[in-house]
């Protein structure tokens, strides 16, 4: 561990993870629904926040990557009537051949172009699951993903939900901390001097869409047979744009401040709102509070402070 | 060399002209680096001398003419693809990734040409070559002890010899310089002058000096553009005596 | 750099860590499948016990209430919510003992976000009915999410998608349509009244989704099946949310047909009619309506001029001179200044089943079947007229053909034309012969008059 900071994200990791496991004994059956729920979209955050905050891709059509995910599974449960396995497997296809179209898509793009593809990305699949009735249902959707027997309890499919976010953001970790993850960062500072360094930007771009589309599936994954449900809203880019909002909300480029604005909203939008009919607004009025005073987001403020008052007692280690 | 008058030519640009629209940025210009060498471009401001590095490095496709690199023709390959046969360049506007510190930066261009750059699946660790060639681009350029800093701390000099350490740290055969020294002071100028003498002999050069009388101590030949055009090649004394060069010069004074 | 290799390795550890927490409490979990032992180690033992006792103080009646109340479509779903709250205001929250408790959500009109605030209100909550949505598709979700749980009651008194009281009927067994309609239902009215006035030919102006296709067929259906002529490629569809429709009305201008058929939701209505008015064609072509097109939540909003005349039917309308009707839209103006939408009148008829269930039950609910079975049977005086049930659980109304007239306040509303008494989802057809066909989509209109088969054919 490396200074104060080390310790403090470690008693940070170990404090959440000890709460994290015992969560069902602590609380009722729905708030372990709602972290459950927060949980698989703080995984769609972090998806996002892998592109936009680590490569300076933002994106805004993710939805319709973990839309196509939760479509497949459904369609497997609902209308072909197979079996789990196969549901997962047609889920993770569906996921990963929509990005690979998609990462062709945008491999030549950046900056605005790249936000205006996705964003059309995203409105396709929207409008192909509004169109393609006997597939997707269109408005109606498709009700009835059931789960598995073994996590077909609330805080089993909480448990699972956890173990498999918690492999997702390991994975996550190592991979914004390894050569491609730096080379990624290098892509969002100036993608010229890249090129002339000997990296194929290009490629580079697929990969790390298709990498982030890959935790855009499995979120979509988790969230449809959290749901048991699955309609055109969820690949509209309202969606989308949530994600990235939360993304911001949290920090961008930091992994755990998407996790950490996607508990915001969802507290926002599920508890909040039983007492305070106007959490729109309330969001609204967070969102511009911390882009006006913690342009950062809250993780890439609070780190930020943190390091400062490090360095004025003189303990201050590099953060990275 | 070995085999007496064969000298290797690593780089071979041979009638290039790039127009952008309307305006020609550079009209028609050859010339041949061999390995080792050293090479000025000069010329006033807007001659084309960024033009056509970008040309040679890919960011830019010729309107007419060829560009051989190490014996191949690669005028229609991609700039990355140039860069991994042992092309490097320097920026006349300083171009580096300002959010990551010192050691990030060279640690990006020392992996860019190996097969590390592609792993994803862990941490990255800078051990062995990699390693030493940061620690060698460092300590040329004299940041050692920034090594931790993130380049938009850096001030302004520093980052100019970010820049050459960048350069050296992808550890090109041919190395491409657009002005190192643009917008330095006359001590930091100094600094730069001695860093270039000191670079490695085997490392093919070509420097871009808006300033004539730098650029001629450093080199061995020299091409000087104006407006586009190639007006005059030659060794330093040659062209410190040449009348249109001197034209040029003095008509821009 | 190494540093980092040892956080990564401390984190690995941790994961480790938790891996080896998880297999003990859930430990049966993984091992065996489903041992019954485990379950009071599980977590969530306790809280699935909030059943209410049967003997001596009788728990409240948790009612949780789901509509759209921010979003696209907020202002319906508030008249929704008025409609609910205004019926408690004015009837006793005690029924044969036992107190009424209610809270009601905003779902954003979005299925994901009714799915999990119907499970708050069920398993938080504690909610023995569930009256909800307004919109077909999130309707639908919840239906099936609750289908699962025969302890809960779900009422539908807007969400109108055909099959929940039709082919899929039997999905549904908690389900009833207390204050509800199929969207075919009142359009079915109108198609026959649109032949009766002469008209043989008719284009069709409708929103591009399952509610615009349901309102949309049941009319061609029954105009076709009279005898009219609809003309496939007359009809218009545009999709959800068509913010500029004066292109579609320039195309209808174009056409020779004797009346146009409309139904558009939300921003789209108030710009079609404007432009249905500025060009001129108000004057010239009828214009008959599905019935939200000129429900009063949209009209209240337009200037007379463009409405007033326009035809429609509905099984709610506000002109009607019956003291029932009459003595709702006064309360509903006194309380909230406005002359009241269906979606008003909707919630409160859902509140009117309810209490009557409740007092014929003598407040025991714990049954469901049986508060369907209560509510199947009555005949209630409701703001839509006299209510009652066919066995497929929708209601039973007068239907009436409407038309928009300025009261003397100034105000539009909806006053009845002519009355079709007792219309239930099918008329004019027999269940039987009605469900062989399809549901209605933009594929199957139930046009006879370009020989789609169709029941009655
Ligand atoms: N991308 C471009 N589009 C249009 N004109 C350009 C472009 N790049 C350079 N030029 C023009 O080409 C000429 C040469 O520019 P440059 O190569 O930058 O000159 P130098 O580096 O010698 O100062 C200038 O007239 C410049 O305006
Ligand atoms: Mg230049």
């Amino acid at each position: 561990m490396k200074g104060p900071t080390g310790w403090v994200k470690l008693g940070l990791l170990v404090a959440s993870l000890a709460v994290g496991v015992a969560l069902p004994y602590l609380v009722d059956q729905f708030l372990v629904g709602i972290v459950t729920l927060a949980l698989i979209t703080g995984l769609f955050a972090m998806s996002i926040d892998l592109l936009a905050g680590y490569g300076g891709l933002v994106t805004l059509g993710q939805a319709g990557i973990s839309a196509a995910a939760s479509y497949g599974v459904a369609y497997m449960s609902v209308k072909a009537g197979a079996g789990h396995l196969a549901q997962v497997g047609v889920g993770l296809l569906a996921g990963l051949i929509v990005s690979a179209v998609f990462a062709v898509m945008i491999m030549r793009s950046s900056g605005v172009y790249f936000m205006m593809i996705t964003l059309a990305q995203g409105m396709i699949i929207w409008g192909l699951s509004i169109r393609l009735t006997r597939i997707t249902g269109a408005e109606n959707g498709l009700p009835g993903v059931d789960r598995p027997e073994f996590l077909s309890l609330y805080w089993q499919y909480y448990w699972f939900v956890l173990a498999v976010v918690l492999i997702c953001s390991a994975m996550l970790y190592v991979i914004v901390r390894s050569p491609f993850g730096l080379a990624l960062e290098g892509l969002r500072e100036s993608e010229s001097r890249l090129l002339v360094l000997g990296y194929n930007t290009s490629l580079q771009k697929f990969y790390a869409f298709m990498v982030s589309g890959f935790f855009a599936t499995v979120a979509g994954i988790l969230l449809v047979y959290l749901n048991q449900f699955i309609s055109p809203s969820s690949a509209h880019l309202t969606a989308s744009a949530l994600g990235v909002l939360q993304t911001i909300l949290g920090g961008v480029g930091t992994l755990v401040g998407p996790m950490i604005g996607s508990f915001i909203v969802v507290y926002l939008r599920n508890v909040v709102s039983q007492d305070f009919e106007r959490w729109p607004t309330l969001m609204g009025l967070l969102f511009i509070v911390v882009v006006l005073f913690a342009r950062r987001g809250l993780v890439g403020e609070l780190s930020e402070r943190w390091r400062a008052w490090l360095t004025r007692r003189g303990l201050a280690v590099p953060l990275r | 060399m070995i085999g007496a008058g064969v000298v290797d030519r690593v780089l071979h640009v041979e009638n290039v002209k790039v127009r952008f629209g309307g305006v020609t940025a550079v009209n028609g210009v050859s010339f041949e680096v061999e390995e080792g060498a050293r090479w000025a471009v000069i010329g006033p401001n807007g001659a084309g001398k960024t033009t056509l590095f970008r040309t040679i490095c890919g960011e830019v496709y010729p309107t007419d003419g060829r560009v051989h690199l190490f014996g191949r023709d690669v005028t229609r390959k991609p700039a990355h693809s140039r860069a991994q046969m042992g092309l490097g360049r320097t920026f006349q506007v300083t171009n580096l990734f300002p959010n990551l510190t010192v050691e990030e930066n060279l640690a990006i261009a020392a992996q860019a040409r190996s097969k590390r750059r592609f792993v994803s699946w862990a941490p990255l660790r800078i051990r062995g070559e990699l390693a030493e060639r940061i620690e060698s681009a460092l300590s040329r350029v004299g940041l050692s002890e920034r090594r931790l800093a993130t380049v938009a701390e850096l001030s302004h000099g520093e980052q100019r010899q970010m820049e050459i350490a960048m350069a050296l740290a992808n550890a090109p055969r041919v190395l491409l310089l657009d002005e190192p020294a643009a917008g330095l002071s006359a001590a930091e100028r100094s600094v730069v002058r001695q860093l270039i003498e000191e670079l490695p002999r085997d490392l093919s050069i070509v420097l871009i000096e808006h300033d004539m009388d730098i650029a001629l101590e450093l080199v061995d030949r020299v091409l000087v553009l104006d407006n586009g055009n190639p007006i005059a090649e030659g060794t330093p004394d040659e062209i410190r005596l040449d009348p249109k060069v001197q034209d040029v010069y003095l008509r821009d004074e | 750099m190494r540093t980092r290799w040892r956080s990564l390795a401390a984190s690995t550890a941790l994961l480790a860590l938790i891996a080896a927490a998880c297999g003990t409490p859930g430990g049966g979990t993984t091992t065996t499948t489903a041992a019954p032992t485990q379950t009071t180690a599980a977590p969530g033992g306790e809280t699935t016990t909030t059943q209410a006792p049967t003997t001596g103080e009788l728990e409240p009646l948790r009612i949780g209430v789901l509509q759209p109340l921010t979003g696209a479509i907020a202002a319906s779903g508030n008249d929704a919510k008025d409609g609910w709250e205004l019926y408690w205001q004015n009837h006793p929250t005690e029924i044969a003992g036992r107190k009424i408790e209610w809270r009601v959500e905003d779902t954003g009109g979005d299925p994901d976000t009714a799915l999990q605030k119907v499970d708050e209100l069920v398993q938080n909550f504690g909610a023995e009915i569930i009256v909800g949505e307004l919109l077909a598709n999130v309707t639908l979700a919840l239906a099936d999410r609750l289908a699962d749980n025969p302890d809960v009651l779900f009422v539908v008194p807007i969400g109108s998608a055909d099959d929940m009281t039709q082919r899929r009927r039997d999905e549904f067994p908690n389900m009833i349509r207390a204050g509800g309609w199929t969207s075919s239902q009142t359009s079915h009215v109108l198609g026959d009244w649109a032949y009766e006035q002469g008209y043989r030919k008719v284009a069709t102006m409708c929103t591009d989704y399952a509610f615009g296709h349901e309102m949309c067929g049941g009319f061609v259906h029954v105009f076709t099946y009279r005898g009219g002529e609809v003309d496939p490629s007359q009809q218009l569809w545009n999709p959800l949310g068509t913010q500029d429709m004066s292109t579609y009305v320039t195309q209808l201008a174009d056409m020779d047909v004797d009346a146009v058929f409309a139904l558009q939701v939300g921003g789209s209505v108030g710009d079609f009619l404007t432009n249905w008015h500025d060009f001129g064609l108000k004057d010239r072509i009828p214009l008959l309506g599905g019935e939200v097109l000129l429900d009063n939540s949209n009209i209240r909003n337009l200037p007379p001029e463009v409405v007033e005349g326009l035809i429609s039917s509905g099984h709610w309308t506000e002109g009607r001179d019956e003291p029932t009707v009459t003595e709702f839209v006064e309360l509903v103006d006194a309380a909230t200044g406005k002359i009241p939408s269906y979606y008003v009148a909707a919630t409160w008829t859902a509140a009117q089943y309810i209490q009557a269930a409740l007092e014929a039950l003598d407040g025991d609910t714990s049954d469901k079947q049986k508060m369907i079975e209560a509510m199947q049977g009555f005949e209630l005086e409701t703001p839509f007229g006299i209510s009652r049930m066919d066995s497929y659980g929708n209601p039973i109304y007068d239907i009436a053909i409407r038309r928009v007239e300025v009261r003397d306040d100034g105000r539009v509303w909806n006053v009845p034309v002519e009355i079709y008494e007792n219309v239930d989802q099918f008329w004019p057809f027999t269940p039987e012969e009605y469900l062989q066909q399809p549901v209605y989509s933009r594929e199957f209109q139930g046009n006879l008059s370009v020989g789609e088969p169709a029941a009655g054919g």
